[in-house]
């Protein structure tokens, strides 16, 4: 059971309500992460939910909706908290697929954080990805991914990063991926949500 | 879409019986499965009993076990105002059912809507009777407009009920009433609602027309209904038809009626 009241109003897909509750914990002085976690903690559970068949197809769309309008006015506060430029971050969501939500979170969090995201968009083209590598010299390079189908295709753009012999550590991110696919594809970092990928960049930016 | 309960009605035998019985547990009992089905306001009507005094009784039994709104349905101003005056809280939430152009209608109910601010049904009709077409039944809804309008009404309470006339009679008698629903929408910008059993009178199995005539008004912008709550047949088309028409965000009524195990195929 969920014991955070705005993780539960996620849960519970009350729209307004989360927008409220968001509002009232930055007046109190919360944490803009935190605030985050909480919305993510809500959110996985609405995945979860999903993945057992409980949850509908529209209810996981909504809950999207919903984290949307909570992190548009979660912006601001991101960065404001912010000082300087701490280095490039290359991100995007790997050929193939098409989901935004959960990258759109990290690049968020890492702007917030104050790196500069050069966010590649969507089903984005391996030349793509070593393009902005190359041109960025990004210590690190963030691939989104949700399809467990798009595996091939995460290996063969880290594999043509690699080839181009770039000093670039490569993170994926996504719900379902553990060390075996992170072995696999070939990836130095794996992280299932924002917070994690964030402490990775503080590591390789340290 | 408004749901307004039925059930209530003395025109139906069984209900009449337990008004004049006085049968104060059947008439709650009533009153409160039709609110559990999914009604926003409940219909009430005497005017086969003894209609004054049992719209009275029946309006105090029924506020004893629900807040939901009331519908004073009769075409008598002596019922009208004393079922006005019995009502416990806010008057100006309750629909009378009805006025129109007919003569005593406006000048007997109209000044009590007028009054209380009452939200009402007007009907397209007038001294000569239930109009034969689309137009005449427009030209009424102008003049009952207007005559509102001059009493500074607020148009947002005005529900048009264009009154459907049987497919037994007209093949065209469908049809038509979904052009009023259309044309009254686009010229005045007022509600619409209707009842549904006139549709399908002396034809077979009239449930399965009736709730097809409703999703179809449905889908040609009708706001309300004056229908049977407690069958969950009719209720299924009214959330299956607002998720059709955009008006169930993420289908979330849809889905909480899946949940609840009200939705039957």
């Amino acid at each position: 059971m969920l014991t955070d009241t705005l993780a539960k109003a996620i849960l519970d897909l009350e729209e307004e309500q989360v927008i409220v509750l968001v509002k009232e914990r930055l007046a109190k002085g919360d944490s803009p992460l935190d605030i985050v976690e909480s919305l993510q903690k809500g959110m996985s559970e609405v995945g979860k939910l999903f993945e057992t068949g409980e949850f509908f197809l529209s209810e996981l769309v909504m809950c999207g909706e919903i984290m949307k309008d909570a992190m548009e006015v979660l912006e601001p506060h991101l960065i404001d908290s912010v000082s300087g430029n701490k280095g490039n971050i290359v991100v995007g969501t790997v050929k193939g697929d098409i989901h935004d939500l959960g990258k759109n979170i990290v690049v968020m969090l890492l702007k917030g954080a104050g790196y500069n995201v050069i966010d590649l968009g969507v089903d984005v083209p391996i030349e793509n990805f070593v393009e902005a590598a190359k041109e960025s010299k990004a210590p690190l390079i963030g691939i989104s991914v949700l399809l467990t189908g798009c595996q091939e295709a995460m290996k063969k753009t880290i594999d043509a990063i690699r080839a181009e012999g770039l000093n670039t550590k490569v993170i994926i991110g996504g719900n379902y991926i553990d060390e075996l696919v992170r072995e696999y594809v070939g990836a130095d970092y794996f992280a299932n949500n924002a917070s994690d990928g964030l402490r990775v960049a503080k590591q390789i930016f340290s | 879409m408004l749901i307004i309960g039925e059930k209530l009605n003395s025109a139906i035998p069984s209900v009449r019986q337990i008004i004049n019985d006085k049968d104060v547990a059947a008439v709650q009992n009533l009153a409160l499965k039709q609110v559990e089905g999914g009604a926003n306001y409940l219909d009430l009507n005497t005017a086969q009993c003894n209609e004054d005094a049992d719209m009275e009784w029946l309006i105090q039994n029924v506020q004893e076990v629900t807040d939901i709104p009331l519908c004073i349905d009769s075409i008598s101003a002596q019922t009208v105002e004393r079922g006005l005056t019995c009502i416990k809280g806010d008057k100006s939430k309750v629909m009378i059912n009805s006025i129109s152009l007919e003569k005593d209608r406006i000048e007997g109910i109209l000044p009590l809507v007028i009054k209380h601010q009452c939200p009402v049904i007007g009907l397209t009709t007038d001294d000569n009777g239930i109009p034969k077409t689309a137009e005449q039944r427009i030209a009424i809804t102008k003049r009952l407009i207007e005559v509102l309008s001059k009493e500074n009404y607020d148009l947002n309470k005005l529900y048009i009920d264009p009154l459907v006339l049987p497919l037994a009679v007209d093949s065209n008698n469908a049809t038509m009433f979904f052009q009023c629903l259309t044309d009254i929408k686009r010229l005045f910008n007022v509600k619409t609602v209707s009842g549904l059993s006139n549709i399908s009178y002396t034809m077979p199995k009239r449930k399965i027309i009736n709730r097809h005539f409703l999703a179809i008004c449905m889908a040609f912008g009708m706001d309300a209904a004056i229908l049977d709550p407690i069958d969950r047949k009719i209720m299924t088309s009214v959330t299956a038809a607002n998720l059709l028409i955009g008006q169930d965000k993420f289908g979330r009524n849809y889905l909480k009626a899946f949940r609840n195990e009200t939705l039957e195929d």
